[in-house]
């Protein structure tokens, strides 16, 4: 008890040092005098002689299979020369970059020396194995074409689990695997022959891997085919329409005629034409492919309505998601809004599923008159096309007044001959009362103005007015603009808002399922009123 | 669609109230006799504008049909019109059998 308690008073003192050494610290870096500091220091500089460093890359301690075209890589620096030799026989080999080298079978030392201008040397060296025995890999076909790998550069340690492995013949196609792949065996493991010459066949429009002979190939990867001629190809598994579950087209450059996509496993891939496809619906495919309906890409949103001033710029993003299962090359173009609108990114391709959120700049010069610019941004791909509403308002740079307007929920939507409902509210931002003139315009999408109408009224601080606008019977359907227009000074301050003409509010869908609710509610209420009838019948 | 579910359940069911005594009205008329089936015909008659009102309503309200300008109280006249009717042949009835 009494040692116990004599530990924690122990504790508690120790911790109250601790404590208090720490916020005595803390209080002396808070401590800033502000007097000036001023002290003589001595720098001793000791000049040392350098070393150049050498190292060994490759080859590594490990075993190769072959004894001829081994690949030699090393690092050096500061090194003014460098040379190397094989078991300190056969004299020294000068270096002046990666190099390749042969040997003999057996076990060797690959002694690599660097000096710099001092005459300081350094030296690495590395063990290693060749054993011809080992394996043989038959890849004649794809040496030194291309990017293909050079099998016999890498150990057999290496050969087990290679990564990045390439084949390719430079005037037909590329494999590009995406999986690391042990190269060392195939189906028949006893033979110690991997025979990638005749199990793999990269011809015109045609990729092939004989995934039998060679299981250890059977893996995911970017297949490239070249030369090719057609205007949008797509991809074929053993002659037919590949599903999109193996086969995801990543790109296909016409100009130079090359195909690339990905496939999950092997065997015979090639290309054909793609039938054109009935638009507003996309299909990846024939046989076992996903068909899918509605609009092959979304466009969010629909219509732009921007307010700028005279020489003012301001950026908006509008997003588009490709529905499809492949990828999809997208086209921005604009309508009458080629003088303020900038698109950095005007075609670009959207692998499957993806969203792009493009920028969209808007500019607005100093000599641009103040007026309503309606235009549209049309998304394009080559079955569909989108097209965003856009409004430009350009109000004048020195515009003391400020215009507020705002279409009553309810008039958004807006029958033929119907009234549209507007809250319109005016700041005058100047000194003193102004007579302000009001031309109130409708337009379509189209920029044709439908409606004009004018005012002048005199503001002081605010004021607050509630419109409406009787629609003509013979308007057209579809999307219009409310366009106030407030001048005073010659300076034009502006507000503007989105409304629609339509010839019903509700779906068809919508419509039935109405009506099959009030059908069913006559059933019902009869059902009710023979039971209800049925129970009294028999009570008396 | 401007339907909510809760303006379909009021709608439905007033619907379904109403169809009830239409069912019951048209029943009761086919053992009347005089005045009082004259009376259960201005009922019935009085009921279907009910009836009718509620489906435009409900098809206004779901933005198939287009509002009608003063169709309530067009409806609520011709029902005022026929219930007064009913009514009234209903007590000459009623006094014709307890004189």
């Amino acid at each position: 008890m009494k040692r116990g308690f004599i530990i924690l008073i122990s504790l508690v003192v120790l911790i109250a040092v601790i404590l208090s050494v720490g916020y005595y610290k803390i209080k002396e870096k808070k401590s800033i005098t502000g007097e000036a500091t001023n002290s003589n220091f001595a720098v001793t500089i000791v000049l040392s002689s350098t070393f150049p460093n050498v190292s060994i890359v490759l080859p590594e301690n490990e075993t190769y299979i072959t004894n001829k075209n081994l690949q030699l890589n090393y690092t050096s620096q500061g090194a003014s020369s460098v040379w190397y030799n094989i078991d300190q026989t056969g004299g020294n080999i000068t270096l002046t970059g990666n190099t390749i080298f042969n040997t003999t079978a057996g076990s060797h030392v690959l002694y690599i020396y660097a000096n710099n201008t001092e005459g300081n040397i350094t030296s690495d060296n590395v063990s290693f194995f060749v054993n011809q025995t080992l394996m043989t890999i038959l890849y004649d076909k794809y040496f030194e074409n291309g990017s293909s790998t050079n099998f016999n550069q890498s150990s057999y340690e290496d050969l087990q689990n290679l990564a990045g492995v390439i084949l390719e013949l430079d005037s037909y196609g590329k494999i590009d695997f995406g999986e690391s792949i042990n190269v060392t065996d195939d189906f028949d493991s006893g033979d110690m022959l991997v025979d990638i010459t005749n199990n793999t066949d990269i011809s015109f429009n045609k990729i092939d891997i004989n995934s039998t002979a060679l299981p250890n190939f059977n893996k995911s990867a970017t297949l490239y085919l070249y030369n090719l001629g057609f205007s949008n190809p797509r991809v074929l598994r053993n002659s037919e329409v590949c599903p999109d579950a193996i086969c995801i087209e990543v790109d296909y450059n016409q100009g130079t005629g090359t195909f690339i996509f990905n496939v999950t496993q092997f065997t015979n891939y090639s290309a054909e034409e793609t039938p054109s496809e009935s638009p507003g619906g996309g299909s990846s495919g024939g046989s076992g492919s996903v068909t899918i309906t509605g609009p092959i890409f979304d466009v969010i949103p629909n219509q732009i309505s921007i307010n700028l001033r005279q020489g003012e710029v301001r950026t908006r993003e509008i997003a588009i998601t490709n529905n499809l299962n492949r990828p999809l090359k997208i086209k921005i173009e604009t309508e009458k809004l080629g003088d303020f609108l900038l698109i950095k990114e005007q075609e670009f391709t959207l692998n499957s599923k993806e969203v792009k959120y493009l920028d969209l700049d808007f500019i607005i010069r100093k000599d641009v008159v103040p007026d309503l610019y309606i235009g549209k941004i049309i998304v394009s791909s080559e079955d569909e096309e989108e097209e965003i509403l856009t409004v430009v308002e350009v109000e004048s740079i020195g515009a003391l007044l400020d215009v507020y307007l705002e279409i009553d929920q309810r008039s958004k939507r807006v029958f033929k001959g119907e009234e549209v409902l507007a809250q319109i509210k005016m700041f005058n931002l100047g000194e003193r009362r102004t007579d302000v003139n009001i031309e109130y315009q409708i337009r379509d999408d189209e920029d044709n103005i439908l409606l004009t109408t004018e005012e002048t009224i005199a503001i002081e601080v605010q004021t607050s007015l509630i419109k409406n606008f009787g629609l003509p019977e013979e308007i057209k359907e579809g999307k219009y603009v409310l366009y106030i227009r407030a001048t005073y000074n010659n300076e034009v301050a502006s507000a503007s808002d989105f409304f629609e003409v339509i010839s019903t509010r509700t779906k068809t869908e919508e419509a039935i399922y109405t009506i099959i609710v009030i059908l069913l509610a006559v059933i019902l209420s009869f059902i009710i009123y023979y039971l209800i009838k049925r129970k009294i019948t028999r009570m008396y | 669609m401007a339907l909510s579910l809760i303006s379909i359940i009021f709608n439905m069911t007033i619907f379904i109230f109403y169809l009830m005594i239409f069912y019951f009205l048209i029943d009761i008329t086919k053992n009347l006799e005089g005045d009082i089936k004259q009376s259960s015909i201005y009922f019935i008659a009085a009921i279907s504008v009910l009836i009718f009102r509620r489906v435009q309503a409900t098809l206004s309200q779901s933005e198939i049909l287009n509002p009608v300008i003063y169709s309530a109280e067009i409806t609520v006249l011709a029902f005022a019109i026929l219930f007064f009717l009913g009514v009234f042949y209903l007590y000459k009835g009623v006094k014709e059998l307890f004189p």
